[in-house]
């Protein structure tokens, strides 16, 4: 077969990918984005360019602003305890010695598989004043039972609780795979060598976990962005708006109100400190040493 | 012109000119109407008013399509939109039927008829049925008035009557609630309240108020100032059990009888039956109001606007209303029929009590308001804001410069002085 037929078969074999790609994501980016910059009549569907206006509403509504720092808040109050809870299960779960380690990672993934609506009741209820699951327990000791919805920072730490509950089995799983990639020799080596359990962790684990660990970040950064299920539904009302998040906004914005353009122009927005934390978050995770361990200097030694 | 297109042309014709209603046909008429439709909705019990339509018209056939939660607003305005598989009717739930009903994309329901048809309504019906400019446009059949549920031995137990009028006449302003609250709260040494929060408050005085925004300009009547004092007022009394509406707490105190009242409409599901049928008891409040309603709408390029006309024609009728209530429990939005089912109407669970006396009383005391797309919104928005400010402890100035700050950023178009 000479290169260009291979090439044209080749051309086949992508052409399903680019056409759904082209129909499903591409058209709908762009869609938006002229969508944007103008007003959507909600029946009619007709368009009304309007310049920049969304974008300068969106600039100037501090509501908008306060989703961003809500989200930011409930998404690192989920994040750390959810990456370092998978990734020291992670390790247990590797040892070869630990009896029923298959059983507890399916266990540990269960919560992923329960739809967000159902988690978003379930905490609901749990956390509930005054005669939730939760503080029943309080009651029970003899403390005051706590209005979680009703005080800003608790509100969240429920819903970041939820998150954290629901995804860190997923996570193990990632960080399973990534612990069971590292070469057994590298491990025995370093214990020929005298190395100790927190040493084996920490100078040959994580750094050989990297690329896992840049993934997880990035995806984590990317999906808890746009957290939506659970700051909607855990808590209907809380005082202040802090449990909105910017998706939900977003949502507000089109399906509540039917302000599509601005939705739009709110989705744009969206999209751009995604990609500020995303782009962050490879530059602080870049190596700099290269694969002897001295750091890199930007150009090659000759 | 086929038999069946002259029938339906006739009846509403018959309409048109007499006033009569489609449904007063005879069953032989009716039976030789024939064609087909689509109707979208969101709820099951469409199918009931499918089925009893089919009753009178067996040879029209219905393609009844429901879509359960959010998706169903997606679906019907996508299909408005691209005027691709519209369905010929429709319906439109309360929270977003004002932000469709201008639309040249809907009927106008003159073509049926439709003051006519729906001349015994309750005033409020009629007002909501309209779209800005006083056109009819939605079909409604039936009321869902905001009442005060209680348990009858706990009233009697602690107001002394379990008689609704007597409650009623009891509970005349807020002042008065606020007092006998605190009365009965000190009596029981505070284990029973009166009031279940102060956003159920909202529920009864909002749609006496002139709305928030009307032609996109924002008023605040000293109505709703005087409406965050109440909640104030009653947020710092000891009848306040502030128990968050459709909670599982709040449920559970009113099943028990711990709280004496809340503020539900018709179709209240929080009731504990098992434990209180024929406990229970429902109050006229001093000030009136609906939640929820339901529009059913013709799509205006239908080309079978005609039997879609003879089905929304046939659900203002006496006959389904009263069929609506006698089978599905459903408060009708005629006044005439209400007011007619009422004579020596007694529910068993209600403790023997007159239920429709009570809904028409009720249904006559709301104001007749045409919403528009900001009422609701504004009104839900005030609320939030205002039950925060509350518990936060802040002035009413403070309160209404933060309500203006998110109203602002809702709908900047508001004008606000």
């Amino acid at each position: 077969m000479n290169y260009k037929k291979r090439s044209r078969y080749a051309y086949m074999y992508l052409l399903p990918f680019f056409i759904v790609f082209l129909i499903f994501s591409l058209f709908p980016i762009l869609y938006s984005l002229i969508l944007s910059f103008c007003d959507m009549d909600v029946l009619s569907g007709k368009f009304t360019y309007v310049g920049m206006r969304n974008y300068k509403r969106l600039i100037e509504s501090g509501f908008f602003f306060k989703t961003i720092g809500n989200t930011i808040l409930i998404w690192l109050m989920s994040i750390i305890p959810q990456l370092t809870i998978a990734f020291v299960l992670s390790l247990i779960l590797s040892n070869r010695w630990f009896r029923g380690r298959m059983i507890l990672r399916n266990i540990y993934y269960f919560p992923n598989l329960v739809t967000p609506v159902t988690i978003g009741l379930l905490f609901g209820a749990m956390f509930s004043y005054p005669g939730g699951a939760i503080n029943n327990i309080i009651s029970a000791l003899g403390l005051e039972a706590v209005d979680f919805q009703n005080n800003q920072m608790l509100a969240r730490v429920v819903i970041a609780i939820a998150i954290c509950w629901k995804n860190f089995g997923f996570n193990i799983i990632y960080f399973t795979a990534g612990i069971n990639s590292i070469p057994e020799e590298v491990l025995e080596a370093a214990e020929v060598d005298g190395a100790s359990s927190w040493q084996k962790i920490t100078k040959i684990t994580i750094p050989l976990m990297k690329p896992i660990l840049i993934y997880v970040m990035v995806t984590s950064i990317i999906g808890g962005l746009q957290m939506f299920d659970e700051s909607k539904l855990v808590f209907t009302n809380v005082p202040g708006d802090a449990t909105t998040t910017m998706v939900k906004y977003l949502y507000d914005s089109a399906f509540v109100r039917f302000q599509f353009g601005y939705a739009a122009a709110v989705a744009y927005g969206i999209f751009v400190i995604i990609a500020i934390f995303s782009v962050f978050s490879l530059i602080v995770t870049k190596d700099k040493s290269d694969e002897y361990g001295a750091k890199k200097t930007g150009r090659r030694k000759g | 012109m086929n038999k069946s297109k002259k029938l339906v042309a006739m009846l509403l014709g018959a309409a048109m000119t007499a006033g009569t209603c489609v449904a007063g046909v005879s069953a032989e008429e009716a039976a030789d109407v024939t064609g087909e439709f689509t109707y979208w909705t969101y709820t099951d019990s469409a199918n009931n008013l499918v089925n009893e339509f089919n009753k009178l018209y067996p040879n029209v056939k219905i393609d009844l399509q429901v879509f359960g939660g959010d998706e169903y607003k997606t679906k019907i305005l996508t299909a408005l939109q691209s005027g691709t598989d519209v369905p010929d009717v429709f319906d439109l739930e309360e929270n977003y039927m004002y932000e469709f009903l201008d639309s040249d994309l809907i009927a106008d329901l003159s073509y049926i008829n439709v003051e006519e048809l729906t001349a015994d309504y309750y005033d409020f019906q009629l007002a909501q049925m309209k779209d800005s400019n006083g056109n009819y446009k939605a079909m409604i059949f039936q009321s869902s008035p905001v009442v005060l549920w209680y348990l009858r031995d706990a009233c009697e137990e602690w107001l002394g009557t379990s008689d609704p009028a007597e409650i009623s006449a009891m509970l005349s302003d807020w002042d008065t609630i606020i007092a006998k609250g605190e009365e009965i709260n000190e009596k029981s040494g505070g284990t029973v309240k009166l009031w279940p929060n102060i956003t159920e408050m909202v529920k009864i005085d909002a749609f006496s108020f002139e709305p928030l925004v009307r032609d996109s300009k924002l008023t605040i009547s000293d109505d709703w100032m005087g409406m965050i004092d109440n909640m104030r007022k009653m947020y710092e009394s000891s009848a306040n059990a502030e128990l968050g509406s459709w909670s599982s707490e709040w449920a559970a105190a009113w099943n028990e009888g711990t709280i004496l009242f809340r503020v539900m409409p018709c179709w209240d599901f929080f009731t504990d039956w098992e434990a209180n049928t024929g406990n229970v008891g429902v109050a006229t409040p001093f000030k009136a109001s609906y939640e929820g309603a339901t529009g059913t709408c013709v799509y205006n390029n239908s080309e079978k606007k005609d039997v879609a006309g003879v089905f929304l024609s046939y659900l203002a009728s006496d006959e389904f209303q009263t069929v609506n209530m006698e089978s599905y429990n459903q408060v009708p939005a005629s006044k005439a029929v209400c007011d007619q089912l009422s004579e020596g109407f007694t529910a068993e669970n209600f403790g023997g009590q007159n239920l429709l006396a009570t809904y028409s009383e009720t249904c006559d005391k709301i104001a007749g308001i045409t919403p528009d797309k900001y009422t609701r919104s504004t009104q839900n928005l005030f609320q939030k804001v205002a039950t925060n400010g509350i518990k936060d402890g802040k002035d009413n100035d403070t309160i209404i410069e933060e309500f203006k700050a998110q109203l602002r950023d809702q709908y900047p178009e508001v004008v606000m002085d």
